[in-house]
């Protein structure tokens, strides 16, 4: 099949492109990159909070920019052209067409990311990923502020024109023999979250020129001064971003859906709630946008409502949990390292959501509402459950991409250390939060009980993943290149058949 | 016999919607309960809004650690049983094929 590295082309010929496996691999790079560059500022903003006063940042303003471009590498340039890339990858070869439906859009998605990805990064903003007013539109410096917003909105196109391409690669393109409900569950992911992304993506995109024209001053949709109304953007802001933690998620959902049967050698216990549930979830995510904002003073009806709606959720994802674990019971589990990321993410799944489910109900919000409680949960959940599952998938395609089997021991250690380091974290920034500490701050006060040590424990903690995502780097990069040829028919010896390229019989 | 039906037996066909009203009463109650407390604005009704949902949290988390409790047992017998390792999944050689 692929195996760009195995038969080395020149560069460019991989470059420039349209071939559906070529973009998924630079999809794949740029996603790695991107995870490995967030990271770091990740591990800068932990370093700083090991001790309180200032250590690396000279001033807030710094922290601030790091996280910003922390928060907005992590979600735009890592999760979601992963994803894609996974997509670029399998979904042609699911629905057994000879590529996307439309090259030359997809080569064009692709090119965007990088642009949009350097506007964000030479730009370094400082306005946090949410860009809320009025800070965004009076304080935040510029050009910075001004590059981030027109990076974001090349980002946003660029995920719409993927999208529409993945949309109509599925429904119109697949093999006739191929009713919707025999394609696989990753294909049915990657179609709900392409149809949540028309969906929720434009209404941000619309803020977005917005935020711009109040910078401009030319307009005051935001601005109170103007008689704007700062809490609209929080509305338009989270109507495609609660969507939008969804859209993250639900290709991991998929992933787990590929992984876990093939590794416990066992079929899935039941395709039609795998469907049904996906399509609950993309429907209720935009019941529930403004469960982010119950602290910003809504009616009591509205937020019961938004609470009720965010509750929705639950039932659907608790239909995937319970499949995976019907799945696995009974079966006779490979526990290979794409199956440990598996069955990690899924442990954590379940306490991200059970951190979430604390934080739609009302009274409690008002609690963890802005604390390292919120931190901790959305990390969790897109750390813990997404990056997890993301990883293993990434050992789970090498042998396809590369034609070699990585190290399984490297791999192994890698799982026990970023599994390890990401609770050390995580629950410990929820139980911080409960100490009352807020987020986004550069500095803390000491002698606040617990603060200290359970910052330097999630420090520690965000290491140790650190140093793991280290290990699965050295590892891959050798393994492409003098790792173990694998067994291109069944590289994992589960005894299933592995993805077989040429069994797509193009029928156009 | 019929009008046994849907009629409170237990051993009746519709019974699990019944077991399932069953099983989630007491929880309705408890977080509806909790809530009215939390936002009562009845005159001459004193709450310590802060006593109150302190209390309310305590009772989730200790209702999430009991359903946490379950799921992730769940998952680590799942994972120590039917491993590939396991002595009753090891593939057995047949004697005489």
């Amino acid at each position: 099949m692929v195996l760009e590295v195995k038969q080395p082309r020149p560069l460019w010929e991989i470059l420039f492109s349209t071939h559906h496996t070529d973009i998924g691999l630079l999809y794949l790079i740029t996603s790695i990159t991107a995870l490995m560059l967030g990271g770091a500022l990740a591990l800068a903003l932990r370093a700083e909070l090991f001790l309180p006063g200032l250590q690396l940042f000279q001033d807030p303003t710094s922290f601030n920019r790091f996280f910003t471009v922390h928060g907005t590498t992590m979600l735009f340039l890592w999760a979601i052209p992963f994803f894609a890339g996974v997509g670029n990858y399998l979904v042609p070869i699911m629905v057994r067409y000879k590529d996307m439906a439309w090259p030359k859009l997809n080569a064009v998605a692709f090119w965007m990311i990088p642009v949009g990805a350097a506007l964000v990064w030479v730009g370094f903003a400082d306005t946090g990923w949410t860009a809320y007013p009025p800070y965004s539109i009076i304080r935040a410096p510029g050009p910075a502020a001004e590059m981030w917003i027109f990076g974001l909105k090349i980002l946003g196109i660029s995920s719409i024109l993927g999208s529409i391409n993945f949309i109509v690669t599925i429904l119109s393109c697949r093999h006739p023999d191929l009713s919707i409900m025999k394609i696989s569950l990753f294909a049915w992911s990657i179609l709900a979250v392409s149809l949540m992304t028309l969906v929720a993506v434009p209404t941000f995109a619309a803020s977005l020129i917005m935020l711009y024209t109040d910078r401009l001053g030319i307009s005051g949709f935001f601005n109170p001064a103007m008689g704007g109304d700062p809490i609209a953007y929080q509305h338009l802001f989270w109507f495609t971003f609660h969507p939008e933690v969804y859209i993250f998620l639900l290709p991991a959902v998929g992933m787990l859906y590929e992984i876990i049967p093939k590794f416990s050698r066992k079929p899935l216990f039941s395709y039609q709630s795998g469907v049904a549930a996906f399509v609950l979830i993309a429907i209720i995510g935009f019941a529930s946008w403004a469960h982010h904002m119950f602290a910003v003073g809504m009616s009591f009806t509205e937020k019961t409502v938004f609470m009720v709606g965010t509750l929705a959720a639950v039932p659907a994802s608790a239909m995937h949990v319970f499949n995976w674990l019907a799945t696995m019971w009974g079966g006779r589990i490979k526990f290979a390292v794409p199956l440990l990321f598996g069955v990690g993410g899924i442990m954590l799944f379940f306490a991200s959501g059970a951190g979430g489910v604390v934080n739609t109900a009302l009274p409690l919000d008002f609690i963890t509402h802005d604390s390292y409680w919120v931190v901790g949960h959305f990390h969790l959940i897109l750390m813990g459950t997404v990056s997890l599952t993301f990883t293993g998938f990434i050992y789970y395609l090498f042998p396809l991409i590369t034609g070699r089997m990585y190290n399984e021991r490297a791999g192994q250690i890698h799982f026990v250390l970023a599994f390890v380091g990401v609770i050390f974290v995580f629950i410990t920034q929820h139980v911080l939060g409960l100490y009352g500490m807020p987020r986004r701050i550069v500095d803390y006060d000491a002698t606040m009980p617990g603060w200290l040590i359970m910052n330097q424990i999630a420090t520690v903690g965000a290491w140790i993943a650190g140093l793991s995502y280290i290990i699965m780097l050295v590892n891959l990069i050798k393994s492409a290149g003098s790792g173990k040829e694998a067994d291109m028919k069944d590289p994992f010896q589960i005894g299933e058949e592995y993805y077989d390229y040429k069994r797509r019989e193009p029928h156009h | 016999m019929s009008s046994d039906l849907g009629q409170g037996n237990l051993m009746s066909p519709r019974s699990n919607i019944w077991l399932l009203l069953l099983l989630f009463s007491p929880v309705n109650v408890l977080v509806l309960s909790s809530f009215d407390n939390v936002f009562a604005q009845e005159a001459e009704e004193y709450v310590i809004r802060r006593v109150e949902i302190w209390a309310l949290f305590y009772r989730l988390m200790v209702a999430a650690f009991v359903v946490g409790a379950v799921v992730q047992g769940a998952i680590v017998y799942i994972c120590w049983r039917f491993r590939e390792s396991h002595k009753k999944n090891r593939i057995r050689e047949i004697e005489g094929v």
